[in-house]
């Protein structure tokens, strides 16, 4: 045996130290100098973010039942790169979630990136079978859906609705978003290669801040039922349209806003663009319009208040009166007649409130406007309130001392002018008008919005005769269809020409009436506005009144209204009708 | 031996956390899926409760609605009619 060459030894083992030594080097670089490094890589790779995401705060009403809640949903979406068989593919999705196949078909055929979603807002159920399929390019994403569960007789224009993603478009879900939507979370987690928790590893969890719950002031019961009368008044008097608001007077809180047509906000996909933006506007704060007669309060509770008038004092009224260029009528010709200012808000006299009105003069008169809250916002804490509008008194001619007593020439929100009677109900203070009562939050602590703002207009001395002379005018002026046998109600009807828009000028023959009240006279406990656009019975002692005293006698069964006292007429000098 | 037997228990004390890691995973999924069906009752409640879809039910059996000052609105609470309007209902979280 021939010993081998000792130098082809030691060459061997010089290779073999040398491959040692590069897989040394190699192994300290990977596992010293770029250990952290990769290890960062591999938990990475192992790390899983699951969103959690909040749940949206329910808007309940003024009892805790519910207006609107979230449920858990789930969006159904494609990375069509890895849909083998689109045809297949959206025959199966669809015939679990209950759409056209066509439609799937065209979304995964027509979309060009790498994802695409083929159905929001899911049934949890439902696309879970869907999940179960296990179609490659098929996934699911959480998210939650909207529901009204009392549909359109619930004001859903006060309610508003979300967007698919789950933000507030419209009303109090636009308003409150901020406390309806909460803060998602995150859980992080360590997963194994078949996507189990790997226990012991990393579990990190940041919960999410579910949103808090509005307690609304509406009532749902007395909300369904001014619904029902709203609509039912709007088809007998063939109107355009109508809105309702009843609140209280010592609180300011609205236990009821109605706007027809209104509309489902579980079903917004059914309106045509035209509806969308006509429908969803709660006309009560949004909107305004030309009070008319309603507004003769005003001018009367300014004069009384300033002592330029006292009730006993008789005016000399004839069916007409001239001021500047143009020529005011009372609604009928009637001979010159003696006239209390009772006698004028009763019988709502044109010719009697300018007069009473050229008393205060127009600084006067603009001062009470503002006052009762013309030309500003409530703040009731809606999107899109309205100021109103009221002429600057640099804009005032010698007509409007003969409009503006009467309602025209100046614009307010329904809710504006309800809060007008609202502070003759509650003895001369105005209250801040609500829709809010408090919030909810996750441990189910109540908390309640800060008391309205309030303050004095009149006194409590103007008020009360302002109540007597409403009173009177139910009795026996233009009001009485707004009456209840056995409750003294306080009220006044409204009726005035629309103006054109966008135009100068007033639509011959089209109307808004209105009937704004309150009740029992004695000790009132509610006020109701109500205006009907464009009826055919025109007046609002026609068209408005009878809707005020349906509205009305819900509310009184609602909230157990007693009937109160009597209410003294006040000083009047046209005899009462006789009864047969 | 002594070894052997620590060595024993920490496998098992591992084998427990695992155990207990899946059972909790579960339970989280059994919580999640349980307060889902209570929203969901929450909602088939309001639903069935909503004044519209009982007044719809009532004209299918030909039923008419009162007159409104004929009718009396009782609290259902603890079996007892609470007298008093609605306004004066507790707001949700009053109560006890």
């Amino acid at each position: 045996v021939t010993r081998p060459p000792i130098r082809r030894l030691v060459a061997l083992l010089a290779v073999l130290f040398l491959g040692m030594g590069v897989v040394v080097a190699r192994l300290t670089v990977l596992q010293v100098r770029d250990a952290e490094a990769y290890a960062d890589i591999a938990l990475e790779q192992r790390l899983r973010t699951i969103p959690l995401p909040a749940t949206r705060g329910a808007i309940v009403d003024r009892n805790g039942e519910d207006l609107a809640l979230s449920l858990d949903a789930a969006a159904i979406y494609a990375d069509p790169r890895y849909v083998k068989d689109p045809v297949g593919t959206a025959r199966r999705i669809a015939e679990i979630i209950g759409v056209p196949a066509k439609d799937l078909r065209e979304k995964l055929v027509g979309a060009t990136g790498s994802f695409v979603y083929l159905a929001r807002q899911v049934d949890r159920k439902l696309a879970a079978e869907v999940d179960e399929l296990e179609i490659p390019g098929i996934d699911l994403l959480h998210e939650s859906k909207r529901y009204y569960p009392a549909g359109e007789l619930a004001a859903p224009q006060v309610v508003g609705f979300v967007g698919l993603d789950g933000v507030g478009l419209s009303g109090l879900e636009y308003e409150h978003e901020d406390l309806l939507a909460g803060t998602a979370g995150e859980q992080v987690v360590e997963i194994d290669p078949y996507g189990r928790v790997i226990p012991q590893g990393v579990n990190t969890t940041s919960p999410p801040a579910p949103g808090t719950d509005v307690v609304t002031t509406i009532d749902k019961s007395l909300q369904y039922r001014t619904q029902l009368a709203l609509e039912d008044a709007v088809r007998r008097n063939h109107a355009k349209g109508g809105t309702v608001v009843v609140m209280v007077p010592q609180t300011g809180e609205v236990l009821a806003m109605a706007t027809y047509p209104w509309f489902d906000p579980g079903a917004l996909g059914e309106l045509g663009p035209a509806q969308l933006a006509s429908w969803v506007r709660n006309r009560a704060v949004t909107d305004v319009y030309e009070p008319g007669s309603v507004n003769k309060v005003i001018t009367a509770s300014a004069a009384l208040e300033e002592g330029l008038i006292t009730p006993r004092e008789t005016l000399t009224v004839p069916d007409h009166i001239g001021l500047g260029d143009a020529v005011f009528h009372d609604a009928h010709e009637h001979a010159t007649e003696r006239m209390t200012l009772g006698d004028v808000i009763a019988y709502s006299s044109n010719v009697g409130i300018i007069q009473v009105a050229s008393r205060l003069g127009p600084v006067t008169l603009a001062k009470y406007l503002s006052r009762f809250g013309f030309g500003q916002q409530t703040g009731v804490g809606f999107p899109g309130e309205s100021r109103g509008i009221v002429p600057p008194l640099s804009d005032w001619w010698a007509t409007t001392m003969g409009t503006v007593p009467n309602g025209i020439g100046v614009a307010v929100t329904p809710l504006q002018m309800a809060a007008v009677y609202a502070t003759i109900a509650n003895g001369g203070e105005w209250v801040q008008p609500s829709l809010v009562r408090g919030t909810v939050d996750g441990s189910g602590t109540f908390t309640p919005v800060p008391d309205p703002e309030r303050r004095r207009v009149i006194s409590g001395r103007t008020a009360t005769m302002l109540t007597r002379m409403l009173a009177y005018g139910v009795l026996a002026g233009t009001g009485t269809g707004a009456e209840i046998p056995g409750y003294a109600i306080a009220g006044k009807t409204g009726t005035a020409h629309k103006p054109k828009p966008n135009a100068s000028g007033y639509f011959a023959n089209r109307y808004m009436a209105s009937f704004i009240g309150f009740l029992p006279a004695s000790d009132p406990q509610i006020v109701i506005a109500v205006m009907l656009d464009e009826p055919d019975t025109i007046f609002g002692g026609i068209a408005a009144a009878p809707l005020f005293r349906a509205v009305a006698r819900h509310a009184i069964g609602r909230l157990r209204i007693p009937p109160g006292d009597a209410v003294p007429l006040p000083p009047h000098a046209i005899a009462l009708p006789t009864t047969p | 031996v002594v070894l052997g037997m620590l060595v024993l228990g920490l496998v098992q004390l591992n084998v427990m956390v695992a155990e207990t890691s899946f059972r909790m995973d579960e339970l989280s999924g059994r919580i999640s899926k349980l307060e889902q069906r209570g929203e969901e009752h929450r909602l088939s409640v309001a639903r069935l409760s909503s004044p519209s879809r009982i007044g719809r039910e009532a004209r299918r059996l030909g039923l008419v609605l009162p007159d409104p000052m004929d009718v009396v609105y009782l609290h259902a609470g603890k079996g007892e009619a609470v007298e008093g309007p609605a306004s004066d209902a507790p707001a949700p979280g009053d109560g006890p």
